[in-house]
């Protein structure tokens, strides 16, 4: 994980400048000005010049406003004005998820193990005897690998004396659980959707911050300022671990913004506890040996598009957030509902659940705060829903869903949860549609929960004391 | 010897563009430090007002912007050695 980086904070600043214009009512105008503002013209450059720092910075305006940053040629010859008041005029229609700022993007070398000048060149030329492509040769005394040959062994780099030989990787394609992310030819990376699962891993990964995610701000502030309109929050269980507060200070900050009504996406939860504790009893007296969760939607992505096998294994039960929305909805058809999360996935979930109006990141929430003038020490409490109990709270955890479950249920069934899809659980999971280890899985694809999602504001270890403190209260 | 006072500032706008990080910083302060150290959280110390540098930490009534873990424990330090 990256923490404590810039390129993570540029991106908090972007959303609430942006924000800040939307509630003065001065977007179209103000933002031709923030690139100029944000990188001046001093000696702190972060590329080569100050041209490119502003160009990179238009670029990720442009993406929040919620357009698409491939086509170059509009790009350069659209002001960020005329953007913004396409994007307020709802000609924002940008699809992809995920997309890569290419102006930022391209400054890492593909990845491969490479001979720094520490080589001494040595007798024992451990790295040339060991290599098993005969891959390296010496030249004016250093050694070289040829690219060609190379297979990314790192044996190399393992056996020599002086440390000399480094790995370069590619952060994003590094973290990528599925390799869906990749190198074009010109050198810039790729996202293929039949691939990604948006976990957020790349994201999260990249130091240039060069991988923005799809923005619905625009749409939210318009529906929350528009006198016709009602809005609704959801709210993800994992706000309990963003801020130190009690879960209704945190509810009553967020209305604060302006909402109709806020919602604990909790209460869902309890909907889908109780559906899912008695899908998995059916499920295993008509013989079926296992099922898993089905709440975290990049789970749900990965079963669908590398782990076909697991399907039939998934619960049908819909997510917390989609019985929230459904109780909002069922409310009052009128109500638009904006699901508020720490999570990128949900964003591609909510694209198909027809109740869900739009999806924010607690970072966007974090903007909205901010230019709202709210504090959530400062709001008051609003009164919780007393359906909703710690179980479902609890979801944003590693471990708290199989704990509604065993709570539903009974401790009577093997039940173990999987946090995280790097490669060992993968297998693991792969593994269980012919050797069930459990009759319960639960599986989430960040490690830790949903407290660790790739939209959040707290670290993680903050996050699960502040997330255990406000279920104690 | 006195204490020298740490206030971390809460408020949204450093709490969010990296405030957070701070709140876990005293966590990792080695003991000899942490004894003479006086740690607090405060809401929004005033000086975001049109974003300046979040996030801010007053040490002994000094106000420092763009704190990060490191630096905060960097500052720490220096500031116990000036005491001295
Ligand atoms: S939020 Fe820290 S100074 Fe205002």
């Amino acid at each position: 994980m990256l923490y404590d980086n810039y390129a993570m904070l540029t991106k908090r600043e972007l959303l609430i400048r942006i924000v800040k214009l939307l509630k003065e009512g001065n977007l179209v105008d103000g933002v031709k000005y923030i690139p100029v503002e944000m990188r001046p013209r001093d000696d702190k450059n972060i590329s080569c010049c100050v041209h490119k720092d502003r160009y990179i910075i238009r670029h990720k305006i442009i993406s929040i406003l919620g357009f698409d940053i491939k086509n170059d040629e509009d790009i350069d010859l659209m002001s960020l004005s005329d953007y913004a008041q396409r994007s307020l005029d709802n000609k924002n229609t940008k699809e992809d998820i995920l997309s890569v700022v290419h102006e930022s993007c391209n400054a890492c070398m593909k990845s491969q193990y490479f001979i720094t000048n520490m080589c001494r060149g040595c007798e024992g030329r451990p790295c040339m005897m060991n290599c098993p492509k005969s891959a390296i040769s010496f030249k004016g005394g250093k050694a070289c690998i040829s690219q060609d040959d190379c297979v990314s062994c790192g044996l190399c780099a393992q056996v020599c004396p002086y440390h000399a030989i480094v790995y370069t990787p590619v952060p994003c394609e590094e973290a990528c659980p599925v390799k869906a992310i990749s190198k074009q030819p010109d050198g810039t990376e790729h996202i293929d959707k039949s691939k990604c699962i948006y976990c957020g891993k790349c994201m999260q990964a990249c130091p240039y911050g060069a991988i923005m995610e799809r923005s619905k701000i625009i749409d939210v502030h318009k529906a929350l300022t528009d006198p016709n309109k009602k809005i609704t929050a959801i709210v993800a269980p994992a706000i309990n671990g963003q801020f130190d507060a009690t879960p209704g200070q945190i509810l009553a900050a967020i209305k604060k913004i302006g909402f109709d009504d806020v919602v604990e996406v909790a209460l869902g939860a309890e909907d889908t506890s109780r559906n899912e504790a008695a899908e998995l009893v059916e499920r295993l007296e008509s013989g079926q040996p296992f099922m898993t969760t089905s709440c975290c939607p990049a789970y749900v992505g990965w079963v669908d598009k590398h782990a076909p096998a697991l399907k039939p294994f998934v619960s049908h039960t819909y997510s917390p957030m989609v019985y929230a929305a459904k109780r909002v909805k069922a409310k009052d058809p009128n109500m638009e509902v904006v699901f508020i999360g720490p999570c990128l996935a949900k964003r591609n979930e909510a694209d198909f659940v027809p109740e869900v109006d739009y999806v924010m990141s607690f970072e966007e929430l974090g903007a909205f705060m901010i230019a709202y003038d709210v504090d959530v020490n400062s709001c008051g409490e609003q009164e919780l829903d007393a359906e909703v109990t710690k179980f479902s709270r609890g979801y944003a955890m590693a471990g708290g869903v199989r704990n509604a479950i065993v709570n539903a249920v009974g401790d009577g069934y093997k039940t173990m949860n999987i946090e995280g899809l790097d490669k060992k659980n993968a297998a693991l999971l792969k593994a269980m549609v012919n050797r069930p280890a459990a009759q319960f899985i639960e599986v989430m694809a960040c490690e830790g929960g949903c407290v660790n999602g790739p939209c959040s504001l707290a670290p993680l270890t903050l996050a699960k004391r502040q997330m255990k403190k406000a279920m104690e209260r | 010897m006195g204490k020298i006072e740490v206030k971390i500032c809460m408020g949204t706008m450093c709490y969010v563009m990296g405030g957070a990080e701070l709140k876990a910083v005293v966590d990792t302060l080695p003991p000899e430090i942490r004894d003479r150290v006086e740690i607090s959280y405060s809401p929004c110390l005033g000086t975001c007002n049109n974003g300046g540098e979040p996030p801010y930490v007053k040490i002994n009534d000094r106000l420092v912007a763009r704190v990060s873990k490191t630096s905060l424990l960097q500052i720490i330090k220096e500031e116990l050695y000036n005491a001295v």
